[in-house]
């Protein structure tokens, strides 16, 4: 039986970890592996059911207009009409939510390898994100918990905003270093450590 | 330009994908005539004024909307959803 | 050398640090100004009056204005990549080291050869251009022609400032901005405006052009709530920066009013320092999305036009005070004030009591206020009413002026009453609002006859006018039209406003309704635009050949058209035009002005978007490739290797090693970039049988199929394979290009043509790596490291799918081929794609496995006779390239009705073909099918698309669309490119060049 090699991530030579000497950063950026990512779609007649078999499989439900659900490892983004985002530390998570939700309840996608989590933190959170992405950051608009999708320069991106300063960003794999340079680009200006 | 989708609130019209003419409708699956679909895919209005058109949310849910705007002066006085979702985002705005 | 720097004290030189000391170079001189001079204070301070030559005629121009609106003192900034030309010397803050050049003038701006350009007299008038180079270019026309010479010459000495060579250096940044409400100019109305918003609790984004806060509070006399203008001002600003809820965003122009309320404006966040410090950006541009607006733009003095009115000594009254009180710097030893209005004597009083001596007030009213006569009693000059100054003299730059008895009503200039030495002439022609925003958005101003001058007219958008911007003059005015302004706005923001507080004015009050006077006329040369060098009489000429209409005028004549975009002549021109046409002004017209509002730097627009404009997107086994030799090529918005270049070895060779390889053993070839649409649900096989020609309902699991997908008007769109990998769910693959725009056809379908469908499409593109394994030792290599899966014919065989693992990664592996020889595409998740392609390589080793790109890619296929992009151009259907077996004729699907219209089944379309060449030639790409030679090749039969050397045919190939091609295998023609001086032999052939039977990559 040969292992399963460990996943690469096109961030993986960039992301590393580091502080810059002299001033003090005012963010932190760093990739955050995802062990599972899996995206499920309901049909419209079909949500509550959805709903059930997803509390089944990972233990708590999505929650209301746009705030993610969190529990333990998983998290339950909303991510369109019927449509979520799932992570979960299990490796399986598609297969078991395939077996919860057949094809009349909705459609179940894979989804670890399509997307890179960097995760930015710091006082200059939202000034650097504001920086390239057009949605408003301010707490009253983009409340703690909540998810938005939106682009950067023609780059899908998934934001889901875990603290008043701290964001999770899920960027289309193929884009994530372009995405990275610009981040860390655009950190410069208020200096940046990569955790 | 905003748009406001249905799903994901107020954005700026560079997360939209323009797809023409919402009046435009395909001829059923069992209508194969060319006069139907040649009108389905050519014939257009082109109003000065209110013209209600179709938009994708691509840099967002990626769900269509009809937006209807003023082609005189860009003003954008409502945007609906359509679709499979469109009935159930409907009774959510309500 | 006439302007010096006045003492400094209370109330002279205000915005001035006297004690602090700034070098800077001017033409290559040093000079030292003060903290808190303009490049244009520092100028006038050090005595220089002539800082550049003007645009056609090359004549000596000085500071006109103190603002953004500067018509003349155009400078080259800096050094090296960043120069930048044509900057107001105006809007330049000082700083230690500053470098500045004038420009259009050699060798200098005292001794300008190119002031040649003013000898020809009439020659340059308005027209110029269209009347003399575009004459008919026949023979004997020799005027023309010689004409056709100088023109070269001509563009030369005319013109601005030259651009930077270098790549710019800086940085440029961007930043989203959302808000309740935009207050642009902080000024009195402004700051009225923001801080009943901020007490109201809206968010509020406050933006000034200046570094300095208070618009013309900073050199106002008057005092607010017992305080000095400038004082209460600095306080106001300092308490709305304290809430929260404020932005004040100093040194940002408001740009552009764009639909919606948004706006873009830009910060110089580092032009007033040498450089940026590091990561600083050195301009912001914001777009700021706000609910509603409060313009508080102000107004924009005028001048009055008059004989040699473009001698540097000319200046604006206010500017001239401004100069005085702010920066301490004093334009002129003998200020004389030309006026048709109360302001402008208020700016004598002013200037005189910073020490300078105003010699006279020349205003062209026959009888003034009492407010005014007093202004002219402190300033102690003598007073000349009923007159205008109908000249102005000097060598180069002013040195006296003429007054003449002037009737105001007539405006007939009668006796010369005086002729005064004067170094700097003050003049006021009455405000204009500055409503460019509003006009952007293309809301017609309206004429108010009072004040003589356009009002910015009713808001089509969520924006309101405070203050000078909408015609309410004076102090008091602009802190109740501000905060009535801001009450207005929040209501459309839907913020309860709070109770305004408005403050006291202690101060002047006039009537600014100036004397309707825009021209003194004597015939001779004077100037209504001074950045472009359009007269007085350029306008009359214009009126007299018909170019009657504002839109005529300004093209005809340029005025307007200069970077300034007129803010100091547009109205004086429209006037003149109206006099000449005997209309009143605003039948004349007006011209609606451009976003930005300021001339704005290209790279703040593009701000710090990379990888030419859209991003790259790179595969999994992107580092492997270039760490070994791939050349990289764009492919859509992919980077994808070209070739594996051996030392020495050049593409071509390359290419045709990795295909022969190819056919002779195995080769590796990185598919990732595949567009992958993952489509399931109970309905997955009737979208999929909808939106392909050929069938799909009927696929068996674990089988693909090759699908053509059309548009609606029966034109190809789209090819690719698409796999049953269960009941209900598909992978479905499509051309690399293609992939965004198949997803939204797709997502269309279901959105809007049959949302009765069940069926869920999600892109996962990015999810897998991808490899094809291809060549008649292909099935030897898999089944060295495939586990799980009978790569027989029986357990594997073509177009079959199953799943199974290579060292550890499970992997999807389908029998496809492009190239016409055996062939896998091994699938796995996109993090395991270079543990795959590892796999592949050292499973192949023995194989000799050779990777291959793009190059080789292409040429398999093109000896194969599949299409790719070349041919599936969005001009060509399924019959036109020989799939005409792939439309069903059982089913409806997208695009078979109007696939039936007559057209497309005509004889003399274009049909895919195959040529070779027979002469040995390289066939070029987008070369046309001629019978013909090169110097006479006739009619063009058709044109290749995809060429490519052939290693297994071992000549030049081509596919190629060639008219009734499919009955024309055998005939000769010609390929042939006479830009490219090419005409190669070729035979017609059949595109199935290799293997036609396909045995190869069945067995």
């Amino acid at each position: 039986m040969v292992n399963t090699p460990d996943k690469v991530s096109p961030l993986a030579d960039l992301a590393m970890p580091n502080r810059p000497a002299g001033r003090q950063p005012q963010v932190e950026l760093s990739e955050r592996l995802c062990d599972s990512l899996v995206q499920v779609q309901a049909w419209p007649g079909t949500m509550a059911k959805v709903h059930k078999a997803i509390s089944d499989v990972t233990g708590t439900r999505p929650a209301k207009g746009h705030a993610a659900a969190l529990k333990g490892p998983v998290c339950i983004m909303p991510a369109g009409p019927g449509r979520y985002l799932i992570e979960d530390e299990t490796e399986n998570l598609e297969i078991r939510l395939r077996a919860a939700i057949g094809a009349h309840l909705g459609a179940v996608t894979g989804l670890t390898h399509g997307r890179v989590v960097v995760a930015i933190r710091g006082e200059k959170a939202a000034w650097v994100l504001a920086s390239g992405i057009a949605i408003n950051f301010d707490p009253s608009a983009f409340p703690v918990g909540d998810v938005r999708l939106t682009h950067h320069h023609d780059i899908g991106v998934t934001i889901h905003r875990t603290a008043e300063d701290a964001f999770d960003l899920y960027v289309f794999t193929s884009f994530a270093r372009g995405f990275w340079h610009w981040i860390s680009t655009a950190a410069e200006e208020v200096g940046y450590s990569v955790g | 330009m905003r748009i406001t989708c249905p799903w994901c609130g107020e954005r700026d019209h560079q997360e939209f994908t323009y797809r023409g003419d919402a009046a435009a409708k395909r001829p059923a699956m069992s209508d194969e005539s060319i006069e139907a679909h040649q009108a389905y895919v050519y014939d257009r209005e082109n109003p000065d004024g209110a013209h209600r058109e179709l938009w994708n949310h691509t840099g967002g849910c990626r769900k269509h909307l009809v937006v209807t705007r003023n082609t005189l002066t860009h003003q954008i006085t409502l945007c609906e959803p359509i679709g499979p979702w469109a009935k159930r985002l409907k009774a959510a705005a309500k | 050398m006439s302007g010096f720097r006045l003492n400094l004290r209370d109330g002279v030189g205000t915005a001035i640090d006297s004690a602090s000391t700034v070098t800077f170079i001017f033409d290559g001189k040093s000079y030292e100004g003060l903290r808190g001079d303009s490049l244009a204070s520092a100028l006038i301070a050090n005595g220089i009056s002539i800082v550049a030559r003007s645009f056609k005629y090359h004549r000596p121009r000085g500071i006109f204005t103190a603002g953004s609106e500067e018509p003349s003192a155009l400078v080259t900034l800096r050094k090296g990549g960043r120069t930048e030309p044509n900057i107001r010397a105006t809007e330049v803050e000082l700083y230690d080291g500053l470098i500045a050049s004038s420009q259009n003038a050699w060798p200098s701006v005292d001794f300008d050869l190119m002031a040649v350009n003013q000898l020809p007299g009439k020659a340059f008038s308005a027209g110029f251009y269209y009347k003399t180079f575009m004459g008919p270019k026949m023979a004997g026309n020799r005027t023309t022609q010689f004409w056709w010479l100088c023109e070269q010459l001509i563009r030369r000495a005319a013109g601005l400032g030259k651009g930077a060579e270098l790549p710019d250096p800086d940085r440029y940044g961007r930043m989203n901005a959302f808000c309740d409400l935009l207050v642009v100019g902080s000024g009195a109305a402004g700051l009225a405006a923001a801080e009943l918003a901020a007490n109201s609790g809206a968010s509020v984004i406050l933006c000034e052009e200046r570094a300095l806060a208070g618009g013309a509070l900073t050199s106002a006399p008057d005092f607010i709530d017992g305080q000095l203008a400038r004082d209460w001002a600095a306080d106001k600003c300092r308490q709305l920066v304290s809430h929260a809820n404020v932005r004040l965003l100093t040194r940002t122009t408001v740009q552009s009013y764009f639909d919606d309320n948004t706006f873009m404006a830009v910060e110089r966040v580092a032009d007033h320092v040498p450089t940026p410090a590091k990561g600083q950006v050195r301009q912001r541009a914001w777009n700021i999305r706000a609910k509603s607006a409060v313009f508080a733009t102000g107004a924009l003095e005028r001048p009055i036009v008059f004989p040699g009115n473009d001698k540097p000594g000319v200046m604006l009254a206010d500017a001239v005070r401004r100069y005085a009180v702010e920066y301490g710097a004093a334009p002129g030893k003998q200020v004389v004030v030309f006026t048709n209005n109360d302001s402008g004597w208020l700016a004598a009083r002013d200037i005189a009591r910073t020490g300078v001596v105003v010699a006279a007030i020349v205003d062209v009213r026959p009888d003034v206020s009492d407010v005014a006569r007093g202004a002219g009693e402190d300033s102690r000059a003598k007073v000349f009413l009923g007159s205008a100054v109908t000249r102005a003299k000097g060598f180069r730059t002013l040195s006296a002026i003429e007054i003449s008895a002037y009737n105001e009503l007539t405006g007939k200039v009668g006796d010369t009453r005086d002729t005064m030495g004067c170094d700097c002439l003050a003049v006021s022609g009455g405000w204009s609002p500055a409503f460019h925003l509003t006009s952007q958005q293309g809301t017609k101003p309206v004429w108010d006859a009072e004040l003589q001058a356009f009002l910015p007219g009713n808001p089509t958008q969520k924006w309101h006018g405070a203050g000078a911007m909408c015609g309410e003059m004076g102090l008091q005015a602009a802190l109740e039209t501000g905060a009535a302004a801001a009450e207005a706005a929040l209501s459309e923001a839907a913020v309860p406003a709070g109770v305004a507080d408005i403050p006291v004015v202690d101060g002047d009050r006039i009537d600014f309704a100036p004397a309707p006077v825009f021209e003194i006329y004597t015939g001779k040369k004077s100037f209504v635009d001074l950045q472009h060098d359009v007269t007085a009489d350029d306008v009359r000429l214009a009126h007299r050949e018909g170019f009657v209409s504002v839109e005529h005028l300004k093209r005809y004549t340029t005025m307007g058209m200069a970077t300034d975009q007129g803010k100091t002549s547009n109205l004086t021109g429209l006037a003149i035009m109206a006099r000449a046409r005997d209309l009143p002004i605003p039948e004349v017209g007006t011209t609606r002005f451009r976003p930005p509002y300021t001339p704005t730097a290209l790279g703040a627009i593009a701000g710090e978007l990379y990888g030419h404009l859209k991003p790259d997107r790179l595969t999994p086994m992107h580092d492997w490739h270039v760490a070994n030799g791939a050349s990289m090529y764009a492919n859509g918005l992919w980077s994808r290797p070209e070739s594996y270049n051996r030392p020495g070895e050049s593409v071509e060779q390359a290419y045709i090693r990795e295909a022969r390889a190819v056919r002779a053993g195995v080769g590796l070839v990185d598919v990732s970039t595949l567009g992958k649409i993952d489509v399931q649900g109970p309905d997955a096989a009737e979208f999929l049988n909808r939106v392909y020609s050929n069938g799909f309902a009927k696929l068996p699991v674990g089988k693909a199929r090759y699908g053509l997908m059309l548009r609606e008007d029966g034109f190809l769109f789209d090819d690719g394979t698409t796999w049953r990998l269960d009941e209900h769910r598909f992978l479905m693959t499509t051309t690399t290009a293609g992939a965004g725009r198949v997803m939204e056809h797709l997502e269309y379908h279901l959105d809007v043509v049959w949302p009765d469908l069940k069926v869920a499409i999600a892109s996962v593109t990015d999810e897998w790596a991808g490899v094809a394994v291809a060549g008649p030792k292909s099935r030897e290599v898999l089944k060295a490291c495939i586990k799980g899966v009978d790569v027989s014919d029986k357990g594997l065989p073509f177009m079959g799918v199953r799943e199974g693992m290579i060292n550890g990664v499970r992997v999807l592996v389908a029998r496809l081929s492009f190239s016409g020889e055996r062939a896998y595409e091994v699938y796995c998740g996109a993090g395991w794609g270079q543990a795959l392609w590892d796999s592949l390589l050292k499973a192949g080793e023995t194989f000799d496995v050779v990777p291959y790109g793009l190059e080789a890619l292409s040429t398999l296929r093109i000896e194969k006779g599949h299409v790719a992009g070349p041919e599936l151009n969005g001009r060509t259907t399924p019959l036109d390239l020989g799939l005409g077996g792939m439309v069903s004729n059982k089913k409806n699907f997208v695009g078979a009705a109007l696939l039936k219209r007559s057209a497309f089944h005509e004889a003399g379309r274009l049909q895919l073909v195959a040529i070779k060449s027979t002469d040995g030639q390289k066939i070029v790409g987008g070369g046309h099918l001629v019978k013909g030679s090169l110097e006479n090749p006739g009619e063009s039969e058709g044109h290749t698309t995809s060429t490519c050397f052939s290693p297994e045919l071992n000549c030049y190939i081509s596919l190629a669309m060639l008219k009734q091609g499919t009955a024309r295998h055998g005939e000769r023609l010609f390929a042939t490119s006479p830009i490219r001086n090419r005409h190669v032999a070729v035979e017609v052939v059949s595109p199935h060049m290799v293997d036609p039977e396909g045995g190869r990559m069945r067995g």
